[in-house]
């Protein structure tokens, strides 16, 4: 059943033009980053200063892997916050809520779709710079990890939305608070690791696979929030069918 | 009207919903036999689609309990849910998908098995009669070809319960036409709701009505019993209001309904009917409530869906046949 909703919501997000413009703009702008990135990595290797010391890998890492995770901090909640909303305010909701499923295999079923989605659009980022790799020695098992951290944020950026959109009818509004959650926490890691908000920022956890190193407290912390946001997204959407005064 | 509740394959008792302070389903009960079609009828905002919603298992009531085809909506949802097909009064399809992709889903949606998926689909198109749009872009068709797709949605995997929305919301009198002959060929081993507040559409189509007004059940008879001569209806108006209890017990009076507290519908054996309507101002005056009128009526349906629509203002109401 989970299968059978994941494709649907594929099928949706391959139909609507909003995805696809959507889509195509991240294109746009992640292409820009990763030329922008590789033009001034070429620049410093020119004027030979102490900067060209640096691997293209870890410049490619931080000059536009990372800025793609701030890009997407604003990119996932436009795209994943009509899962559950705009399925309510439309009424087709109902069409879910009568049918013999579960509300978590609603939710899980969304949550990949809307994953497998976005990840075919990093994929696509990853191309250009897996162009470099004919070229130029490029250490793919930093890029690799990079990639995960950037995957599990999306994924986390995913969990949230999709909470955020079984609470409320207006798509704008979950995406507004959803991107309101990811850039508090996103502010909250610039305040430094060290405070308890910097830990539990998503953007802090996301340093290590930044820098190659794969820890497994990471990985968890992203498993688990992601796990938690969709367990208390399937609860939000079985007590508005068990309501008690608010109707789907 | 004493269903056999061994075999029923729609039971719910004692339905409440309330929205904050508001009571949207009042104390509402009610048992669907294989083979009933229930039209439901009510103004707007009488509870229709609320109670509908109800017994699809979209939302649960704040009390009482919802039981389908044997299994507890509450406990087993899974279960109950696969005999309901359900059609909202909002077509609840996807405009970007073709008719056939959106019924693949659907059934799917309602698990019914591969090997059934292409024979189920395709019975649901031969049913609505949507042949010739299957490969169409559903955003593309008529509100009233969405209306037959939402009625397919709901027939794809044979449910034993249909519960339809105010289906006929928005068709042309051909549609409507159409509309009608769809639900009247639902198989006899299923039970359907139908909500209305078009009174002859409901008289045409179902066997069985429900008047409710506030979320209140007002009647609920078969309709044969509007034509049966062998009994007889008479509209009570009082002086004062009076309450449920004070008409309890009326001599040879089969059944009560009311409109508000000061007009009653009392139906008695047409025997002796006379005598009857005589015992009746008596036993109310035993009571402390005085008669002003006993007025016979000939179809206490339509008395008392003319009597609503007087009580809600300038809310309109269509009273006659909507072909």
């Amino acid at each position: 059943m989970i299968g059978t909703i994941a494709r649907h919501e594929l099928q949706v997000y391959c139909r609507s033009a909003f995805a696809w413009i959507a889509a195509a703009a991240l294109q746009l702008i992640l292409g820009w980053l990763f030329l922008s990135a590789t033009e001034q990595y070429t620049l410093l290797q020119n004027s030979a200063s102490h900067a060209a010391s640096t691997g293209l890998t870890a410049y490619l890492v931080v000059h536009f892997i990372a800025p793609a995770s701030i890009i997407m901090m604003l990119a996932t909640p436009l795209l994943c916050m009509n899962l559950i909303a705009a399925e309510r305010q439309s009424g087709r909701y109902l069409l879910f809520a009568s049918a013999p499923v579960t509300s978590g295999e609603i939710v899980l079923g969304k949550f990949i779709a809307a994953i497998a989605f976005q990840l075919g659009i990093l994929t696509f980022s990853a191309l250009l710079v897996s162009a470099l790799y004919f070229a130029v020695p490029l250490d793919l098992t930093h890029l690799l990890s990079a990639y995960t951290g950037l995957a599990l944020f999306v994924a986390l950026a995913t969990a949230l939305t999709l909470l955020f959109s079984s609470m409320t009818r207006i798509p704008a509004l979950a995406a507004f608070a959803s991107f309101s959650c990811l850039l508090l926490s996103w502010m909250g890691s610039s305040a430094g690791t060290d405070m308890a908000i910097g830990q539990l920022s998503p953007s802090s956890r996301m340093h290590n696979f930044m820098q190659g190193l794969l820890h497994t407290g990471d990985l968890m912390y992203f498993v688990c929030l992601c796990a938690l946001l969709l367990i208390v997204c399937s609860w939000r959407l079985g007590s508005s069918q068990d309501y008690r005064g608010t109707p789907v | 009207m004493c269903a056999d509740t061994t075999t029923a394959l729609l039971q719910a008792a004692d339905i409440n919903v309330n929205y904050g302070k508001f009571q949207a389903i009042n104390n509402l009960s009610l048992t669907l036999n294989a083979g009933d079609t229930l039209g439901l009828l009510g103004l707007n905002g009488a509870g229709k689609s609320t109670l509908l919603r109800v017994l699809a298992g979209t939302s649960a009531p704040g009390s009482g309990a919802v039981s389908i085809n044997g299994h507890d909506l509450s406990k087993q949802p899974l279960a109950a849910k696969q005999n309901i097909g359900y059609a909202p009064d909002k077509p609840p399809v996807y405009p970007e998908f073709t008719v056939r992709e959106f019924l693949t889903f659907a059934a799917r949606l309602r698990r019914v098995a591969k090997k059934k998926l292409k024979t189920s689909i395709d019975t649901a198109i031969e049913k609505c009669a949507l042949q010739q749009v299957t490969d169409r872009v559903i955003g593309n068709l008529s509100h009233g070809y969405q209306q037959r797709i939402n009625l397919a949605q709901a027939l794809v995997h044979e449910p034993r319960l249909l519960i339809l929305d105010e289906p006929a919301n928005g068709l042309d009198p051909a549609q409507l036409l159409e509309m009608r002959s769809l639900v009247q060929q639902i198989q006899s081993d299923q039970a359907t709701i139908f909500s209305s507040h078009l009174l002859g559409e409901v008289q045409q189509v179902c066997n069985r009505v429900m008047v409710i007004n506030d979320g209140q059940k007002l009647l609920d008879i078969p309709l044969l019993e509007l034509s049966d001569n062998s009994k007889t209806t008479y509209e009570l108006i009082l002086q004062g209001k009076a309450n449920q209890q004070d008409l309890q017990n009326l001599p040879g009076v089969l059944r009560i309904c009311t409109v508000d507290e000061k007009h009653w519908l009392v139906t008695t054996n047409a025997d002796n009917s006379a005598a009857t309507v005589d015992q009746i101002g008596e036993v109310l005056i035993e009571r402390g409530l005085r008669l002003l009128e006993v007025n016979p009526v000939r179809n206490h349906l339509e008395k008392l869906f003319s009597q609503l629509k007087l009580n809600s203002g300038n809310q309109p109401v269509a009273i006659g046949g909507a072909s």
